[in-house]
């Protein structure tokens, strides 16, 4: 399957015209990354955020020696869209294909000159519902925690312990340690 | 300089965007609705349907939620240039907080309709607004995740790490500020973090942890 028909088959893209995505490949070239390859490394200069069009790619955040996987993006999906919204940020994960992938590269000079292009504003369209769906994601969680919390307090007012609150969130989120 | 005008500057400065440029954001805002509210005024209330969205220009806007006992809690203050009010357009969820004027202010309203029609406009203004408000979002969502990382996890940066291992607590206040970071309804510009950390490990197992105590 070519490019313009693997994107056609994407939800994004359900209404956005064989042009359109053709204009998209030519703006954001897709690049194959085979499985292992590293896109981005943590802390590197961010340029391009990537549009999966077939493959699996995993981030992953490393702090000290211990690495967590915090991501785990799949076709149709974007990763490193902050790239498009800032200067001079910086990569927070690294991000490596899980397996054989193909994706499109959008950087900030590719989203300008292709404004008016409908898959573009499907693009954005598509980045406005899924980081709305995330910050209210990661909200019901700290909403979930802040009221566990506050029983976790009213408990122990009654009972002595060395559990702080500290302790018991971060318990509550499977332990990190 | 007007301050209209150094306000306009700030937001596209604050939420970079490609292709962003004041003159096209003064062009979106003539778009809307221009609106004065005098101190005290209830702009929108929490749980009420998400009708409009609107960009403070001038003054401040107090941010308040009901906690548990139903009780207001202030959440924060937003001073202009601001967004408010954009994320229950783009996902059709209430009020999930009360808006009111702190001080006299002006804020440009766009209604629900106009905001579809701009958002799925191919024009130069759909692409402002939509970029504006991915730029906003993505800033609220690495800002939020940065708070909560420091709080609650020890990848966060060895300072604050450190910090986190000579705190005896982190308390309900810490978490009501990184909720209302999360919320979208405090702009946090020290982000710089990229790749957003939501569907993490960790939040899986919270997530099977509270399936598991529901059954």
């Amino acid at each position: 399957m070519n490019d313009v028909e693997a994107l056609a088959n994407l939800y994004m893209f359900r209404s956005v015209s064989r042009s359109d995505l053709s204009e998209l490949c030519a703006l954001a070239p897709p690049t194959t990354f085979k499985q292992g390859h590293v896109l981005f490394r943590q802390g590197q200069p961010a340029d391009v955020a990537l549009l999966v069009i077939e493959g699996r790619l995993i981030a992953e955040v490393s702090g000290g020696e211990a690495v967590k996987t915090v991501g785990d993006i799949r076709a149709g999906e974007i990763v490193g869209e902050r790239a498009l919204f800032s200067r001079g940020g910086r990569r927070s994960a690294t991000v490596s294909a899980a397996e054989g992938s193909r994706c499109l590269l959008l950087s900030w000079d590719s989203m300008e000159r292709g404004s008016h292009n409908a898959a573009i504003v499907s693009i954005e369209r598509h980045l406005l519902g899924s980081l709305s769906r995330r910050i209210r994601s990661t909200n019901g969680v700290i909403q979930q925690a802040w009221k566990e919390a506050d029983k976790i307090e009213r408990n122990e007012e009654n009972q002595t312990g060395p559990s702080t609150l500290r302790d018991r969130l971060r318990s509550l989120w499977g332990g990190l340690r | 300089m007007t301050e209209t005008s150094a306000n306009i500057q700030r937001l596209v400065a604050r939420h970079p965007f490609p292709g962003a440029d004041p003159a096209g954001l003064q062009e979106l805002l003539h778009r809307g609705d221009e609106k004065f509210l005098t101190a005290s005024t209830l702009l929108c209330g929490e749980g009420q349907p998400s009708d409009a969205m609107y960009v403070l220009l001038d003054g401040q806007i107090e941010v308040t939620r009901k906690d548990a006992t139903g009780q207001p809690r202030a959440l924060t203050v937003l001073h202009a240039p601001a967004l408010l009010g954009h994320m229950g357009l783009i996902d059709g969820s209430n009020r999930s907080a009360t808006c009111r004027a702190k001080t006299d202010v002006r804020v440009i309203q766009f209604t629900r309709t106009r905001y579809h029609d701009l958002v799925e406009d191919r024009s130069r203004l759909g692409a402002t607004l939509r970029r504006l408000l991915c730029s906003s979002l993505s800033g609220q969502l690495t800002g939020g995740n940065a708070r909560v990382h420091a709080l609650l996890s020890e990848i966060a940066p060895s300072e604050v790490t450190d910090k986190m291992e000579h705190q005896d607590d982190i308390t309900r206040e810490d978490l009501r500020q990184a909720a209302g970071v999360l919320e979208g309804w405090k702009i946090d510009t020290a982000g710089v973090d990229e790749v957003q950390v939501v569907e993490t490990e960790d939040t899986k197992r919270a997530r099977a942890h509270y399936a598991r105590r529901k059954t």
